[in-house]
Parts: structure tokens; C-alpha cells; sequence
């Protein structure tokens, strides 16, 4: 079973560490969630993962090969991300958007061959995007937006894939849709990450949960080890009940927030 | 919308055909109206020389059995005064419209054109610092000119690169930003030498208007290799100018190596431009609006935008170059005001009608 290690890294930006010592695992055929206040380290997490950002220390071992030491072009090839609130090239159709992801795969001079154009058509099959690729991207609904950038990762033919508050700006119906299909390709096989703000659909879809807390990974395991009310109100600083989902029986996170009982936020520290 | 003339089915009744694969003979209409283009611009001017006997004259070079039944005249007008200039005016016009598409996906800015990051500035500069030396290296007459813009062009681009680099933030908007600051200080620079040097601002004023009078052979014989050269690196670089479409995160995401893409890519434009602006001055519009006609009408994909903007802007710059010698004869109008004038209302149209559709 392909495992990806994350081993005590510490990243951030020039003069801020935003993640110290995070370690975890994430295997093959599960869907991970990273979940967390604002500020608290998912995207830096995602993007050390990816390559984007070279961490200070730590590593990241993908069956023990260190993804930190491959060249881009060959990290590419193995992991792939859907970005959050990615820019699309103006004027460029849903095929050749998702073609893009081909390029790893590419001499630095040459076109696509048959393999690649497969490839591409499996990605944009998968996603539910086939029907769509002669359409401008930009004329597309956010949902089928989200199932492009997806489609273009999958392009990549990588074996993690890590995606960024994919459902973020979506309505309830393209949340379940692309929720559904990323924890589905987790069951193909892929190491598959996705950072979710929303508590409860990552207690509906995901796997496995870390929780993370001002850079630092302070709970991981399934749902219901993880969203426990006395850690999820003080990790977001505010009070949270749980209960039982009402037909699925995973854990349901509300918010509890007593004005009486607790200081006005607003007001706090005036 | 999707517009393959070949739609194929499998099994399921779903279309397998692929999206991209549209508008084949465009590059090649493109071509035939340059080459037509070409064809009456040599034969018209103060004499007017038929296109088929334009045409015979030109076959007659090649070892074919082709009679002289022509003016003699004729031939001497059509080789050695009227191809040449022809043939820079081609070439300015596909290298300005070439890296002008390169450096609008490059810089992901509609506003992007060929001068974007000095170019120009740097130009206009090296010819006012060269006219100063022109009694000292008699022996190199008419290249002075065209050597001072071109090392201009080239020591200008080199700077903001330089600059660009070591600034921080997102590489793209400091080259852009680093381009703006050379390119003013490079201006009033050239502003105070000229008015310091009242004899010499015809002649630079001339240059910067872009003019072709003297256009000859020997500057055709040195621009054509470098523009042949410069779009054939560019069009080289056309799929990874596709991914660096993406902003600077995805492109990484994706395996792109944008700093390298980028050096190589402003390279390549800059040597095409300092070729076509050292021998034909600066001509406007060109390098803005051909990139933007050819990719509404041709689309995005660089692989395709890149060719059809080279042709494009060959056909452009000749027929706005046969207005300039012809609508208010027998004065020349400058080039740039023609291409502006007939570029504009075209671009417009286009515009509208690209945003009526979708």
C-alpha cells in the first residue's frame, strides 16, 4: 500500500514559520482532510506537499522516495493539485485547459502523442467534464470549474492528489458532487489531501481528519476521534457543540455560541 | 463552441473527437492573402506595375523560360528599390506581431506589446547617443543608425531584466514595473540630449516615427536572419508559453520552470524586435493589435497563435505600409499613424463581436 510521510517539516515565508515540526501519514486509497482555524497551516501543509514551497527542515517520502529532491518536472508527475481560486488561461476550452496537465509528461519542445490525448480524455471522463471540452472554461458553472481543475490534475496521471478547499464558493449540490468524486478517486488508489473548511462534510467524506492548530498537527484520526467538542472549541476559540448526523450518524459540529455566557468577540480585548 | 468538421462516435454514442483540432486552413488563408498583399504592394507606387507582370519578373530570377517583354526600367524598380523595402516592411511587421504574442501570454496582460520592457525606450536612446559619433567612424555610414538602436534595444531589455530579478514580489509584475521606470528615465534622457543637439532631432524624430525610405538590400539581408531566427525560438516555446498561461503557483504545480521559460522567451522577442525596430524605427500597434485579431479569430493555443500572428502581422504592416505610400501621394504618410487609423475600428468590430457570442 503507497504511503505518503510527512516527517517533521517546518516551512513558511521569508521570517514567519507557519508550520513547526508537522508530521503525518496519508496512504493510498483513503481521503485525508486537513482541517483547522484560518491561519492555522492547511494550505502551507498542501503546498509544502506539493512542491511549491521549500520547507527549512523535514521531508516528504512518497514510498520513501523524497518528493523534496525531485526536479519539478518529476515531483509533477507524481503529485498534482487542484488549487483554490485558480485562474484559468482567457480563451482556452475545457480540453485544452485539461491538456495541460500533459506537460510533465512532455519533451520541453514537443507536442502531445496519442498517449497524452488519452490520458487527458480518462481525466475529463472521470470528472464528468467529457460532455464539456469544447467549451470555453470561463463560461462554466464554479462546480464545473472545480471538475476541470480536477480533471487537469488527474491529466498529470499523479499518485497524490491534493486539492484546496475544493468546494469552497459552491453551492450544497456541487459540494456533495465533488466531494463524492474526490474520495472516489481516493478509492482508486490515490494518496488524496484535500484541506476543508467546513467541519461537517469533512465528517461525511473524509477517511481521516488532522486537525491543525497554529502549525502544529494537534489530533489525527477518524471523524469521530477528532471532532470532539471540548478540542474543537478551543482549537476555533469559540463554543461548539456535537451531535450525531441524523441518517448518517457521523459526528455533526454546530456552532453553541452563548452571548450571555461568553465575551462578545467584538468587544473583547477593547 | 465546438466546431470539428469530423465528429466521431464510440459505441456509447459519445462524441470521442477531439476539441482542439479546428480551423486547419486558417494559417494557410492567412498565407495566399499575405503573399497577394506582397504581390500588388511591389507593383504599385509612382509607376504602376501589373501584378502578373510583377509577378514574371520576379519568376524571371529563377531558371525558368520566361521572356523579357518589359520595360527594363521596370526591373530595376521592382528588385533593387521596391522588394527591398517590401521585404523589411514583412518583416518588421511578423517580427513586432510574433513577440508581441509572446509577450502577452508571457506577462498574461492584453496590454502587452513587443516595447513592453524597453525595447524602444532603449532604441530611441542608442541612436541619440550614436549621432554624436558620426563624423569619427565614417566607414560605417547608413549602420550607424540602425547599430545604435539595436545595442540600445538590447543593453535596455538586459537592465530591466537585471532590475526585474532582484526586485521581489511576483517576477512578471516587477519585470513590468522595472520596464516602466528604465523606459521613462531612458526617454528623458534621450528628451534632454535631443533638445541639447537642435540639428540632430529630425533625423531621430524620423526614426522614432518609423521609416523605411532608405530601406535597401543590405538591412534586409541583416534583419531576416534574426527574425526568422527569433520566431522560430518563440514558436519553439509555444506549449510552455500555453502553461505559463497559468499564474506562477499552478505553472510550478505543473512542472513548468517558469524563470528559464521566461529568460529564453524574452530573449528570443527581444533580438526579433531590436532587428525590426533597428532598421524600420518604432511602428505602434502592430505588436498590440495582430496578436489579439489573431487569437480571436484562431484562438488561444499559442501553437497556433504564434504563426498566425507572424503571417498576420507580415499582411498587416505591407498593406498599411502600401496606404502610407499611396492615400495622400506623393508624400508619405508615417506608418504608425496608418496602422493606428486602419488597425483600431477593425479591432474594435472584432471585439464586439467576440463578446456578442459568448
Amino acid at each position: 500500500m503507497m504511503e505518503l510521510v510527512v516527517d517533521s517539516i517546518v516551512a513558511g515565508y521569508p521570517g514567519r514559520d507557519v508550520l513547526r515540526h508537522v508530521s503525518l501519514r496519508a496512504r493510498a486509497g483513503e481521503l485525508l482532510a486537513l482541517i483547522g482555524p484560518n491561519g492555522a497551516g492547511k494550505t502551507t501543509l498542501l503546498r509544502t506537499i506539493g512542491g511549491t514551497i521549500r520547507p527549512r527542515t523535514g521531508s516528504v517520502r512518497l514510498d520513501g522516495r523524497d518528493l523534496l529532491r525531485l526536479s519539478p518536472r518529476e515531483r509533477a508527475r507524481l503529485v498534482a493539485t487542484a488549487p483554490q481560486g485558480a485562474t484559468f488561461p482567457a480563451g482556452f476550452n475545457v480540453a485544452e485547459t485539461v491538456m495541460l496537465g500533459r506537460h510533465p509528461h512532455l519533451p520541453l519542445f514537443g507536442g502531445e502523442r496519442r498517449r497524452d490525448f488519452e490520458a487527458a480524455r480518462t481525466a475529463m471522463v472521470r470528472t464528468g467534464v467529457w460532455f464539456l471540452a469544447g467549451r470555453r472554461v470561463e463560461s462554466l458553472s464554479g462546480g464545473e470549474q472545480q471538475r476541470v481543475l480536477i480533471a487537469r490534475a488527474l491529466a498529470q496521471e499523479p499518485r497524490v492528489l491534493l486539492l484546496d478547499e475544493a468546494t469552497a464558493h459552491l453551492d450544497l449540490r456541487y459540494q456533495a458532487q465533488v466531494l463524492r468524486l474526490v474520495r472516489a478517486l481516493a478509492r482508486d488508489g490515490l494518496v488524496t489531501i484535500a484541506t476543508l473548511h467546513d467541519l461537517n462534510l469533512a465528517a461525511l467524506y473524509a477517511d481521516r481528519l488532522a486537525l491543525l492548530d497554529d502549525g502544529e498537527i494537534t489530533a489525527y484520526g477518524t471523524p469521530a476521534d477528532v471532532l470532539q467538542p471540548e478540542l474543537l472549541s478551543r482549537v476555533y476559540g469559540v463554543h461548539l457543540s456535537v451531535t450525531r448526523h441524523p441518517s448518517r450518524h457521523t459526528p455533526l459540529v454546530t456552532l453553541a455560541d452563548d452571548e450571555a455566557q461568553a465575551p462578545d468577540p467584538a468587544t473583547c480585548g477593547a | 463552441m465546438w466546431n470539428s468538421s469530423t465528429h466521431q462516435r464510440d459505441a456509447t454514442g459519445v462524441d470521442t473527437s477531439w476539441p482542439a483540432a479546428r480551423r486547419r486552413g486558417l494559417l494557410g488563408g492567412a498565407l495566399l492573402a499575405t503573399l497577394i498583399i506582397a504581390l500588388l504592394s511591389i507593383g504599385v507606387g509612382s509607376i504602376a506595375i501589373p501584378p502578373v507582370t510583377t509577378l514574371r519578373i520576379l519568376l524571371a530570377r529563377l531558371p525558368l523560360a520566361i521572356t523579357p517583354d518589359w520595360p527594363a526600367a521596370y526591373e530595376s524598380i521592382l528588385i533593387d528599390i521596391r522588394l527591398p523595402r517590401v521585404a523589411l516592411v514583412a518583416l518588421s511587421g511578423a517580427a513586432l506581431a510574433c513577440s508581441g504574442a509572446a509577450y502577452q501570454g508571457l506577462f498574461r496582460n492584453p496590454l502587452a506589446d513587443p516595447y513592453l520592457i524597453g525595447v524602444a525606450a532603449g532604441a530611441g536612446l542608442g541612436v541619440v547617443l550614436v549621432l554624436p559619433l558620426r563624423p569619427f567612424v565614417p566607414q560605417l555610414g547608413t549602420t550607424l543608425v540602425p547599430l545604435g538602436a539595436f545595442s540600445g534595444a538590447l543593453t535596455t531589455v538586459a537592465l530591466v531584466y537585471m532590475l526585474g530579478r532582484s526586485a521581489g514580489g511576483s517576477p512578471v509584475t516587477s519585470l513590468v514595473l522595472a520596464g516602466v521606470a528604465v523606459g521613462s528615465m531612458a526617454g528623458a534622457i534621450m528628451t534632454f540630449l535631443l533638445l541639447r543637439s537642435g540639428a540632430q532631432s529630425g533625423r531621430v524624430l524620423a526614426f522614432l516615427l518609423g521609416g523605411y525610405g532608405g530601406a535597401g538590400w543590405d538591412a534586409v539581408l541583416v534583419t531576416a536572419p534574426l527574425v526568422l531566427l527569433g520566431s522560430l525560438a518563440l514558436y519553439a516555446f509555444a506549449r510552455p508559453l500555453n502553461v505559463l498561461l497559468l499564474d506562477e503557483e499552478q505553472a510550478r504545480q505543473i512542472g513548468v520552470n517558469a524563470p528559464r521559460i521566461r529568460r529564453m522567451v524574452i530573449i528570443a522577442a527581444t533580438l526579433t524586435t531590436a532587428a525590426a525596430v533597428a532598421f524600420s524605427g518604432l511602428i505602434g500597434f502592430v505588436g498590440l493589435i495582430v496578436p489579439h485579431v489573431a487569437r480571436l479569430i484562431g484562438g488561444a493555443d499559442h501553437r497556433r497563435l504564434i504563426p498566425l500572428a507572424t503571417v498576420g502581422g507580415a499582411g498587416f504592416l505591407m498593406l498599411a505600409d502600401l496606404i502610407a505610400r499611396t492615400a495622400i501621394t506623393p508624400q508619405e504618410l508615417p506608418l504608425g499613424v496608418v496602422t493606428a487609423l486602419a488597425g483600431a475600428p477593425y479591432f474594435l468590430y472584432l471585439l464586439r463581436r467576440a463578446s456578442n457570442q459568448s
